[in-house]
Order: structure tokens, then sequence, then C-alpha cells
């Protein structure tokens, strides 16, 4: 038995579809594509499947990974193959690697926001953003595990951000703490930096481009 | 292709995965290519319809063909439907993205009385007129099937064709026609004067009904060449018959999320209450052969990791055990369970519960309807206290703590002790728990106790019989509350008013039509759903129409009286029906068609054949 991490992208209307439901799908996409998986014990046996970093509905991805584990003989590229083949558009397996990180390992995700503004004139949108960034005071609310609600400074879990407008749309490149501990979800970062204009957080589109761990290393 | 308008919706409303398509397996043409461009409707929400069987084998089939393209369409929940009205979308099929209201085929599939309200709303949110009449071009063309067609009549007004019956051969002649008659630049009229040829067609604008002054039915006549009566239509022979090579598979977590596989239709059991045992008569069976074959290949193109066998009684299959191993072959070893469900606890033989050790069994239930042998035997339901009782012991034994049972309020000739008795028939059940000696210790039993309200249906013997009234129902609610003195059994009952609206729209006539439209139009839609379903809107629409729901639902019928679905033919002979209404009444039996047939009369559209008239003539 060996583990092996499954790469891929989650794009266009495929970022609709919740962590719970991916967990599904990517369960029986890897039956169709008939790997040698390894089956847990027990009266109902299930292949085994580890997510590295949950994604939010509705944002996109392209660094997503998971982690199965495989019996019996078979190499990389056609475990590749097979899979892919199983997928529909918008979940694209592109890689497959050797976990050398453990999912726990996470520390910092890196995303892409664009920020689309009705009226064609991001100027104006990108400055109040820029400066909402650069006030270091992002004050929001975030649901604890235990259920109830933390007030905390977004702005302190921020490592890296930079701001641009490029042909009328506003984009944010930032680095967000990610992983078991202090995870800020995307979402929230936009809602935070859009309250009180007449723009729908709801409406950026949010990719996430990276995976870091605790020192800034890339996660594998 | 899809409207930049719809993929702004998206992000604000609830599970956008219902409305964005491009699951697995679902089917994308080229829309330049195809004649046919067909929109199956299901009246509900994306959960409940991927669900549903019907839809899946007729979406496969008309996919199939090279010059029709079929595509899903459901009910949008109340989020969804707010944002497309705001934004002026129009409903539009997952697969193309594109508004509905373009296409040629808008099939509705009418599974339950309380969608109708939903049928005018997605018509209406697609941009179409709700009245057949209103729209006069030939395409799109309105048709509905399923069960509830049987008395299609409250929706008369609505749908330009009904399809009575079973759907698989008689949809490829309407689409063929249909194509002959758009190439030939057909009207509408001329085109539904040719379809009334074909076989299980039916047209409610050629056909006039007169009413009494008491309003019941004087006569209903057939015109522009339709037929007096309309058959439904019946598939012959389920082994070559098309099933499905492929299922959609859907990303939301839908009701039933498997393979589904159906072994066979009709029913042997005659149950007096159940409207699906007599509508979907004779019995026909699926060789255990074929149903594991294609289901092993469905669950390789899915990737789905279970199978469920559906009909109406599983056990009653004849090859159950055959079909058992068979599938136990192939499944285990690939990791894949079988689940069956609607299983009778009447039935079993020792062989067969050896083999149901392997298979999945979907929580411990019981169906005896009702609470005394008296009534058990009114409905010719085959069910024993003591087989209940046994079968529990055995369970419990098994280890099992909970059980449901499901029975009927409001069933004819229901007196009070039948009432008392779904309580002690309960009772009985909790203490077989506390009989047992190896009982897990501190582990307390659960029964719970579902008593829905019984609704007469269409093509059922008790087709003639009053429904229980709302009142009536809140005492015996009420009464058996009083008797459960346990907590170990908890008790749930249906909406009252729910069931008298579904017995309303059950045997309707076409007047309710107007009723319809009038409670659609002052906001009613999805009815059959707690949180939404709004009686007071429902009560004005019939003041307003100056109709009564009692006349519907409360009233008992004459035998001679003309009911409304009396120009629609499932093979049920009448005579039958009302010889069974009667033994209902005096509490007589009548035995399992493999025991021997009753003369039901349905195997006359099959060519005189139903398989368990052979089975149990060999
Ligand atoms: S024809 Fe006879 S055996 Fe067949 S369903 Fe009818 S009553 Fe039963």
């Amino acid at each position: 038995m060996r583990s092996v991490r499954i790469w891929f992208k989650k794009t266009g209307s495929a970022k609709y579809i919740s962590h719970l439901d991916l967990n599904r799908f990517v369960a029986r996409a890897l039956r169709r594509a008939q790997l040698p998986l390894w089956y847990t014990e027990g009266f109902n046996p299930r292949p085994h499947t580890a997510f590295s970093l949950p994604l939010p509905l509705g944002v996109e991805s392209v660094c997503e990974c998971v982690d199965i584990k495989i019996e019996g003989e078979i190499d990389d590229g056609e475990i590749l193959r097979r899979i892919s083949g199983a997928s529909v558009p918008g979940i694209e397996f592109y890689s497959v690697t050797e976990p050398v990180l453990e999912p726990p390992k996470i520390g910092f995700a890196k995303y892409e926001f664009i920020f689309f503004p009705d009226d064609g004139d991001g100027t104006a949108l990108k400055d109040s953003i820029a400066s909402r960034l650069a006030s270091g005071s992002l004050p929001a609310e975030k649901k604890t595990k235990k259920g109830t609600m933390r007030q905390l400074n977004l702005a302190e879990f921020i490592s890296e951000a930079r701001t641009d407008l490029c042909d009328g749309e506003v984009t944010l490149e930032a680095v967000l703490t990610a992983g078991n501990e202090n995870n800020i979800n995307p979402l929230l970062l936009a809602r935070v930096l859009l309250e009180g204009t007449s723009y729908d957080y709801r409406l950026a589109k949010i990719t996430r481009l990276k995976l870091y761990d605790a020192q800034h290393n890339e996660y594998r | 292709m899809r409207d930049a308008k719809i993929k702004a919706l998206l992000p604000v409303v609830n599970k956008p995965a219902r409305y964005t398509g491009g699951e697995l397996n679902s089917v994308v043409k080229d829309s330049g290519s195809v004649d046919i461009r067909y929109a199956f409707c299901f009246p509900d929400t994306y959960e409940i319809g991927m669900s549903h069987l019907g839809m899946k084998i007729l979406y496969s089939l008309v996919n199939a063909r090279k010059d029709a393209w079929c595509e899903r369409v459901f009910a949008p929940a109340s989020d969804m439907e707010d944002a497309m009205r705001t934004n002026g979308v129009e409903l539009f099929a997952l697969e193309s993205g594109e508004s509905i209201k373009s296409f040629d085929l808008i099939g509705f599939t009418l599974q339950y009385e309380l969608s109708f309200s939903n049928v005018l709303n997605m018509l209406d949110l697609a941009g179409l007129p709700v009245r057949s009449q209103d729209r006069p071009s030939l395409t799109p063309l309105v048709i509905a099937g399923g069960p509830c067609a049987c008395n299609p009549e409250p929706l008369a007004p609505f749908i330009d064709i009904f399809l009575p019956g079973e759907g698989e051969e008689v949809t490829n002649e309407l689409i063929d026609l249909l194509k002959l008659h758009k190439s030939r630049g057909s009207s509408k009229l001329e085109f539904l004067k040719d379809a009334v040829k074909l076989p299980g067609v039916y047209v409610p604008a050629f056909y006039d009904v007169e009413y009494n002054n008491d309003g019941t039915i004087k006569s209903i006549t057939a015109g522009n060449g339709a037929p007096e009566k309309v058959s439904k239509r019946i598939i012959s022979d389920l082994d070559t018959v098309f099933y499905p090579e492929s299922f959609v598979v859907p990303f939301v977590d839908i009701v039933h999320d498997r393979v589904v596989h159906e072994i066979f239709r009709g029913c042997i059991r005659g149950c007096r209450f159940c409207q699906a045992g007599f509508l979907y008569r004779p019995i026909r069976e699926k060789s255990p052969e074929t149903v594991s074959r294609q289901s092993r290949a469905l669950c390789g193109i899915t990737g789905y990791d279970e199978v469920s066998l559906c009909s109406l009684s599983s056990s009653d299959y004849t090859k159950i055990t055959q079909l058992l191993e068979m599938l136990l072959d192939w499944s285990q070893p690939e990791n894949i369970n079988i689940a069956l469900p609607s299983l009778r606890i009447d039935n079993f033989s020792d062989e067969l519960m050896e083999k149901l050790q392997c298979v999945r069994r979907s929580g411990l239930t019981f169906a005896p309807e009702s609470g005394t042998q008296r009534l058990r035997d009114a409905i010719n339901k085959n069910v024993t206290e003591d087989e209940v009782i046994r079968t529990s012991r055995k369970a419990f034994s098994g280890g099992w703590t909970a059980v449901k049972l499901y029975f009927m309020l409001g069933l004819p000739t229901e007196t009070q002790e039948d009432v008392d008795g779904i309580a002690v028939l309960a009772q009985r059940v909790v203490d077989e728990y506390y009989a047992n000696p190896d009982k897990p210790k501190g582990k307390s039993v659960s029964v719970s106790v579902s008593a829905s309200s019984f609704v007469p249906k269409p093509f059922t013997p008790f087709q003639w019989e009053p429904q229980d009234t709302v009142d009536m129902l809140k005492e015996k609610q009420d009464r058996l509350r009083g008797k459960v003195t346990t907590r170990k059994i908890s008790l749930s009952f249906h909406k009252r008013e729910m069931s008298l609206m579904e017995g309303v729209f059950a045997r309707g006539d076409r007047r309710v039509a107007d009723v319809l439209e009038f409670a659609w139009r002052s906001g009613c839609k999805f009815d059959g759903w707690d949180d939404c379903f709004d009686f007071q809107k429902w009560s004005r629409a019939f003041e307003q129409c100056g109709l009564t729901p009692e006349f519907y639902a409360n009233r008992r019928r004459d035998f001679d009286e003309i009911l409304p679905w009396e120009h629609m033919d499932y093979g049920i002979r009448k005579d039958f029906l009302i010889a069974e209404n009667k033994k209902a009444h005096s509490a007589v039996t009548t035995p399992n068609c493999r025991e021997k047939c009753a003369g039901c009369g349905s195997n006359k559209l099959n060519g005189g054949k139903c398989d368990a008239l052979s089975q149990n003539m060999v």
C-alpha cells in the first residue's frame, strides 16, 4: 500500500460543488477509474481519501489535492490518465505526486480576487480596497469550531497583499493564514473589504492559487 | 452557451450546484444538429426529481436518438425563483442553460397531486401562457405523464397531451410524429388530430364534459376523431425494453443517490387502498440476468457503490434468491452494496433470510397499515399481527432497537377500535423488545408510528369512497395520541388539509382547474412542502370559483356515477373494482394474484398476458 497525492483544479461552475459533495464525487471518480484502491476494513469497506484543505463554496482553485491509498501495481502516469478519464469539465486532475508534507502542515494559502466594478471604472474601488488593507484594521467576525462568534482583525492574518487595476478589473493577490488553526475564508476577506460599498462581495471571482506550509515553503 | 444572467444569480442562491448542469453523464448536444428539443420537467426540487427513475429512463431514451436532445428542468427553489423573476431569467434547461420557451416539447411527469401548482408555475416561469388555448403555435407542445395522469382532468386546460401509462414507446412515436408535422409546417390542431390516432394519447381539448345540476358529470364526449376511451400504454417485455446505460450522477446529495433497478412492474397483492398496485398492472417481471447485467454496467459508468432494487414488493419477485446470488457474485468483490427496500415481512424464506445477511436493509420498517385484523382484511392487507410480532422478535434478538410502523387513518369502515388498535399494536412491539432476554443493556427501544391520512384514488376499489373530513381526521389523530402512553412510541401524522387537497386533485374534474389556477396566481406552489402549503389561499380559491373541496373529497359516489376519469382505460374492469369494494365492506379478503387470478382485467392491454397469471397456471 502506498499513499498518492492527486492534484486538481476546480474551476468554472465546479466551484459550486460543496466540499462534502466533492468528497462523494472523488470517491465515485476513483471507482470509475478502476484504480487498485486500498479499502478500509469492516462491514462497509470504503476507499481512503483525505483532502488537504477544504475549499469554500464559490471559490475556484488551481491547487487542490486529495490523498488516496493504492494497493497494487500502477504507476503515477497511469493513475493520472485513468482518473482524468473519469472526471467532468471543471474538475481537472493534472498531477500525481508522492505526498511530502502532511495536510496539517499547511500554514498559508494564496488567493487571487477579481472585483468587477459595474461602472467600468475600477480606480475608486481599487483605492478603497488598498486603503482598507493599508489601515491595518479589518474587523471581522468568525465562527469558531465551537460555534461561538469570535472577533478578529483580519489584517493580522494577511501576510502579503497586492492590489492592481487591469482592464477595468480590480485584482488583489493575498496570502492568508490557512490550515487547522486560524483558517481564513477568502470570502470573509472579500466581504470585509467591500463592506459599505455598493458591490456584492459574492460576485467577486476568487481563486486559490497556492498552498504553503508555516514557513512559507510550497506545500508538496 | 450559458447566459451571463444565469451565472450572476448562482453566487447568491442556496445550493447553486442544482442549477449549473455539467454533472457526470449529462448529455450535451449541438442544438443545431437536432430536430426536436425536449425539456423534461419535474415539478419539484432537483433533489427529488433527480431521484426519480422514470426521468432517468426517458432522458436516456430520447437522447439515444440522434435527432432529439432531452434536457432536465426542475422547479427552482423560492430564492432562485425570486432571483430569476427579478432579473428576467426564464426557466432554463440544465444542459444548455437556454430558456425552454423555444423548445419543441415540454414534458411534465406527474408523480404527486400536490405538485400540480408547480406545473403552472414552471410554465409561467418559462414565459409561457399556462392555458393550452393561449398557446396557439405547434411548439412548444406541453405534454404530461406519470401516475397522476390517470385522472388528468384537473390539469386538462393546461396540458396539450397526456400520455397515460408507460412512456417508453409512445414517447418515441410522438417525437417522430411531431418531427413530421414540424417539417410540414402543420398547425397545432392538425398535429393533435393526427396524434390521437396513436394509442395512449389523450388530448383533453378534444373531449367535451357536461355536468348535471348537482355538479356530477352528465357526459364526456369525444370529438375530432379522438377515441371514446384512451387506453394506457404498457410495455410487454421488460427484458427487451429500453433501459438506460448510464445515469446522470448529481454533485449534490439527492434523495436516492444510487443505481436504481426496477425488477418488475405491477403488484400481486391487491391492497385495496394502493393505487400503484392497480395502475401498474399487469405483472411483468424482468429476468435476473438482465437486472444483474444492467446493474453492473450502470455501477461501472456512474461509480455508484450501491444498487437498490425497486418494485412495489421486492420479495414477491419470483426469482429473488437467484437474483441476489447473481448480484452478490460481482457486487461483493467490487465492494458494492445491494439494497432491497419494499420487503414484505410475511414471505421470507429461510434461504432468502440467509442471502439477506449480505444485503443492506434500509432500517426495519413494517406497514401493517391498520390496527386491527378486521380492518386489514377490509383493505386486503395480508399481514397479521403475529407476523409483525414474530419478525420484531427476530429483529430484536438480532440487535435492532428501532422499528418503524406505517399506518393509515381514515380507511373505509374504520371504527374507534381500529384507531385504538394502532396504539395496541405499537405497544405490543415495545413489550416484545422488553421480553427479549438478550436485549442490549441500558438501551431503550424506539417505535416510530407514522399514521398518514388515507386518500381515495382513481382505479382502486375505494374510488367511490368518501375521504375522512379534516375534522374527523383531527379527532382520530387526537384519540390515537391519547392512547399512546409511553415515550418509547413516537407518533407522526400528515397535515390534514394537505391530504384534503391531495384528495381533491386525485378525484377532481375539469372545474378544479380554475381553482388550481386561481390558487397558483395567489401564490400557491410547492404544496407538498409543509413550509409552503397555504390552505387559506386554497379555501379562497374554492370560494372564488364557487366550488367546495368537500364535494370532491368527502362525498360518497354511487357506482353508476360518471367519474371524471371514466374515459381513461387502465385495463382494470369496473365490475372488478365494484366487487372488491363490496368485499371490503364485509371484510372479505381476496387471495394474491399468484394464488388465484382475481380477474382484474388489466392483462387485456397486454394481449392477455400477465406474469402472475402464467405462474399460477403452471
Ligand atoms: S390479471 Fe389476474 S393475476 Fe394478473 S394482475 Fe390481474 S388479477 Fe392479478
